[in-house]
């Protein structure tokens, strides 16, 4: 055996590019045929949001146009409801309050449910965790559609009624999954590391173990937009939703008089555009999950 | 046993929403231009005047011996309203509970041995297509396909009387459809997810390189093992399909159970029916945790050796 | 050499991967044959190829993405590849046992190690449960498991990572098969359990007569219980030879280095433990001619342009053009 040391030689391999997490992610979920259509549908739905936000269409959602009940016709492309409203206009419309219900319920609870279940987790077994945990399990023991109503008539006369009570209760499910996952990455050796480089628990907790939920979480913020739009539907159906404005929940539950009457396009207009969204979003959601699924790249 | 500080913390929780953001009652039951004398006499009788930790003990007090006083709106005893209208729920949604999830699993099943295929791909997808309809959207429609005169007009909108098997039958046919359409789809693609996870495991792998055949590999070895997951997310749902989804579907179809009285009692700031409610399904959550935990020590060998 | 009919006889063999960035070839015209009773070493490093070739061998390359292009692999005179499931079923678990590197996840947590190894014994063998049970005690006992009788019935997680794999051995046997695989199975198992796992698997292979193909990284217990090497770097087989003539004489300069790599206590300090230098090259942008020539040291134009072959005397064969520093 020589004694000879190999140098380590300059390598004439080309260094493979630098890829991360969300640079691989990107460029799968790019090659995904269905998630790309799926996320131009509801960038069109978020474009028509806007536009009504900014006041340019539907804003004749509310006047009082026809003399009532009226069928499709060339003026009103869905035909007017019993009030003589704009059916069509309504239901554009509503997708501003779509959005505005999606977006913020799914934003806030998303940030709440990370911020608590990070915490918990990394913390866990002890009593914070403990005391988190029972706070959770009790307020889960209390029927949805109560929390809703409570919040209603405690803050009667907020619009946001709803919006508050959905993300009482929808952080929960997001913080618990985070809690889950962080239990997971605590007992690993990064975590390990960094506490015996002396960092302090916050930035481990929020610099390192969080944004290793971060793909988790965007999944889930994507499901409680769709979670918090349907739920709105039902909500408004039973009176607890939306009130000075207009939703997809409140036309279908006019709709549902109209129906026995014969005059479907409230509807069908309603249900139309909800089912095309949330198919949609349902759809960009799992391009997504499958283009952030770290076993998959 | 967590569950006296789960009890307690229910109750308190729920008593605070209900006490101070409860509609005031007041009012309600004076006449017009009420004296002070009037509605100090109408605060003694409602107790609004005693201190909150003396209602509270009353009130954990009616938890304990289960007896929750009249109903505001009917005037009926609590307990016997639930007593009638409990069993109406369950007869209710049993059947569509049982069919969505056996069918669920045989879908997902089904579309996991074919898992890449076409056929995989048509379960998949109308699992997504069923997850992104509104339920409300599903009653409607199928109210209208089966039970007005726009489309097969076989089955009643509304009610339920039911004497007889058939009865049952004739009321329970197009709420099952509608809570069985809903379900499916999420079902559908839990199982399938997790089945097909379970087949990425070693062990399968094992099994395949001694021989054993594709049959008995899926039922042995990856069904058996998917068991733990789903049976355990199926029992977790029990508390919140029979409240939450019963109010939808009774209120719809004007079947008189749970839901129904909870929904009424949100509505008209029932309080006595709704603190019993919230009671009654703290329990079911209390009860669903039990059963999970015994099931697992039966299904998972590795637990029941801690 | 006595003119035996190989028992495996693998020729020409080359198996492809779908990847989302092209098609892969993860092993290239291999070519080896195993003797009864032989004990034969494929090492090489993580990626080379060498748990797709035991794989191939036992049909189980996972087929959507992975699928075996070329090549033929003669069992008993039988031809595997192509081989329909059914008759693949017959093969596998009884004349053809694969074990695994992961003894704590190979075994079903929910079942019993009896029911495990019974099901496995009654696919083969056309016996009863008792006689089952029995002959699966006997083999728990043969591998060295303590109280088989009680051992027998508990659940996989009740033993040790070093128990499972015994248990895990003792199941491959159980049936009698002619050719034992065996991908890297002490890898995950400490060093002297190791040495315990090693030593029964020579222990039962001289006893029953049988073939093993060890696939390992490990050249230390290459050196300890094979008896031929095959050198596999890249997909592709670069040296084969007896094992004392590898260790003694390695003619391909990556076999030099694998084995200069390997940590010994000297005489005199060196500053830098020897390396290999370079990386493997990726498998979707593979170099014209040797695959190893970015790293060789002996290298010449000649290795840029032609891939050698396997070539030399029977049965000590190379595929470089300098071998050993001579130049062909």
């Amino acid at each position: 055996m020589s004694d000879a040391i190999m140098e380590q030689g300059s390598s004439t391999v080309v260094p493979a590019k630098r890829e991360s997490l969300w640079t691989k992610a990107f460029q799968k979920f790019i090659r995904d045929k269905v998630g790309m259509i799926s996320l131009s549908v509801v960038g069109l739905y978020l474009l028509i949001a806007i536009l009504a936000w900014l006041g340019l269409i539907a804003q004749g959602w509310d006047e009082l146009l026809a003399d009532g009940q009226m069928g499709p016709t060339a003026e009103y492309w869905f035909g007017t409801n019993i009030n003589g409203q704009d059916i069509f206009q309504r239901a554009i419309y509503s997708t501003k309050t779509a959005f505005e219900v999606g977006l913020t319920v799914a934003v806030v609870a998303t940030i709440t449910g990370a911020l608590v279940g990070s915490t918990t987790g990394y913390f866990s077994g002890t009593w914070i965790d403990e005391l988190f945990l029972w706070l959770m399990n009790c307020l889960d023991c209390i029927p949805y559609y109560l929390m809703v109503a409570a919040f209603a008539v405690a803050l009667a006369d907020n619009p946001y009624a709803m919006h508050i009570a959905m993300m009482s209760c929808f952080w929960m499910g997001t913080a618990r999954l985070v809690r889950g996952e962080v239990i997971k990455l605590k007992n690993m050796e990064f975590t390990e590391a960094a506490r015996s480089l002396g960092v302090p628990v916050y930035r481990v907790i929020f610099k390192h173990l969080l944004p290793n939920t971060s793909h988790i979480l965007l999944v889930e913020m994507t499901l409680l937009f769709i979670t918090a739009i349907k739920s709105e539907v039902i909500l408004s159906f039973l009176g607890l939703g939306v009130k000075d404005s207009i939703s997809w929940g409140l036309m279908i539950a006019e709709a549902s008089g109209e129906v026995t009457a014969g005059y479907f396009c409230n509807f069908f207009a309603s249900s139309g555009m909800l089912f095309v969204l949330v198919l949609a979003f349902n759809m960009f959601s799992d391009s997504l999950q499958d283009a952030l699924d770290p076993r998959k790249i | 046993m967590y569950s006296i500080p789960l009890l307690f913390g229910v109750t308190l929780i729920s008593f605070v929403l209900m006490v101070y953001f409860g509609p005031d009652k007041t009012y309600d039951l004076l006449g017009r231009n009420p004296t002070i004398e009037e509605i100090n006499e109408i605060r003694h009788q409602l107790g609004y005047d005693q201190p909150f930790f003396v209602r509270y003990l009353e009130y954990i007090k009616e938890v304990l011996l289960f007896d929750f006083g009249y109903s505001d709106s009917t005037g009926e005893k609590v307990t016997s309203i639930l007593a009638k209208t409990i069993p109406v729920s369950i007869a209710l949604q049993l059947p569509g509970f049982i069919l969505g999830n056996v069918l669920g699993i045989l879908l997902a099943l089904f579309a996991a041995m074919h898992r890449s295929t076409w056929l995989d791909k048509l379960i998949m997808s109308s699992s997504v297509v069923g997850m992104s309809i509104s339920y409300l959207i599903v009653i409607i429609t199928t109210q209208l396909i089966f039970c007005s005169s726009y489309g097969l007009n076989l089955f009643p909108v509304y009610g339920w009387e039911v004497n007889s098997l058939s009865d049952y039958l004739y009321y329970i046919t197009v709420p099952t459809i509608s809570s069985v359409f809903v379900a499916l789809g999420y079902n559908t693609r839990f199982y399938r997810a997790v089945i097909v996870e379970e087949t990425t495991r070693d062990h399968v792998r094992t099994a395949k390189a001694f021989g054993h055949s594709a049959s008995t590999i899926l039922f042995k070895h990856v069904l058996r093992n998917s068991l733990i997951p789903i049976v355990t997310r199926i029992v977790f749902s029990i508390p919140f399909v029979i409240v939450g989804g019963a109010l939808l579907l009774e209120s719809y179809f004007g079947i008189p159970g749970v839901g129904l009285t909870a929904y009424d009692a949100i509505t008209t700031g029932d309080l006595p029916v709704l603190k019993a409610i919230i009671v009654l399904t703290t329990l079911m959550f209390i009860l669903v945790v039990s059963l999970v935990d015994i099931l697992y020590r039966v299904v998972d060998p590795r637990i029941s050796l801690k | 050499m006595s003119e035996q009919t190989p028992l495996l006889s693998v020729e020409n063999l080359t198996v492809e991967f779908k990847t989302d960035k092209g098609t892969v070839r993860a092993i290239n015209g291999v070519n080896f044959k195993v003797m009864p009773g032989e004990t034969v070493a494929i090492v090489g490093e993580s990626g080379c190829g060498k748990s797709v070739s035991s794989l191939s061998i036992m049909g189980l390359v996972p087929s959507p993405p992975g699928k075996i292009v070329d090549g033929s692999i003669i069992f008993k005179g039988r031809e595997l590849v192509g081989l329909n499931e059914k008759e693949y079923r017959k093969v596998r678990g009884n004349e053809i046992s694969m074990i695994f590197q992961e003894p704590m996840t190979a075994l079903n947590p929910v079942l019993r190690i009896s029911t495990q190894m019974v099901d496995v014994i009654r696919l083969h063998n056309d016996v009863s449960k008792k006689q089952a049970r029995a002959r699966a005690i006997e083999m728990l006992d043969t591998v060295g498991i303590p109280s088989p009788k009680q051992r027998i019935d508990q659940y996989p997680h009740e033993l040790s990572g070093g128990m499972r794999q015994r248990v895990m051995i003792a199941m491959a046997l159980s049936c009698g098969p002619d050719l034992l695989l065996a991908d890297e199975p002490t890898t995950a198992l400490d060093v002297t359990i190791q040495a315990q796992v090693m030593d029964e698997m020579v222990r039962l292979q001289k006893e029953l007569n049988m073939a093993v193909i060890l696939v390992t990284h490990d050249l230390g217990v290459v050196a300890e219980s094979c008896q031929r090497v095959v050198v596999m770097y890249c997909g592709q087989i670069i040296e084969e030879g007896p094992v004392e003539a590898i260790f003694a004489n390695p003619k391909h300069p990556y076999t030099k280095g694998l084995l200069e790599s390997i940590p010994v206590v000297r005489d005199k300090k060196v500053p830098r433990l020897p390396t290999i230098k370079g990386v493997v090259p990726d498998l979707l942008h593979l170099p014209n001619g040797c695959r190893f020539a970015d790293r060789c040291d002996k290298v010449h134009s000649r290795c840029h342009e032609v891939v050698p072959e396997l070539s030399g005397c029977e049965i000590h064969r190379v595929a470089c053009f300098s071998p050993n520093g001579d130049v062909q």
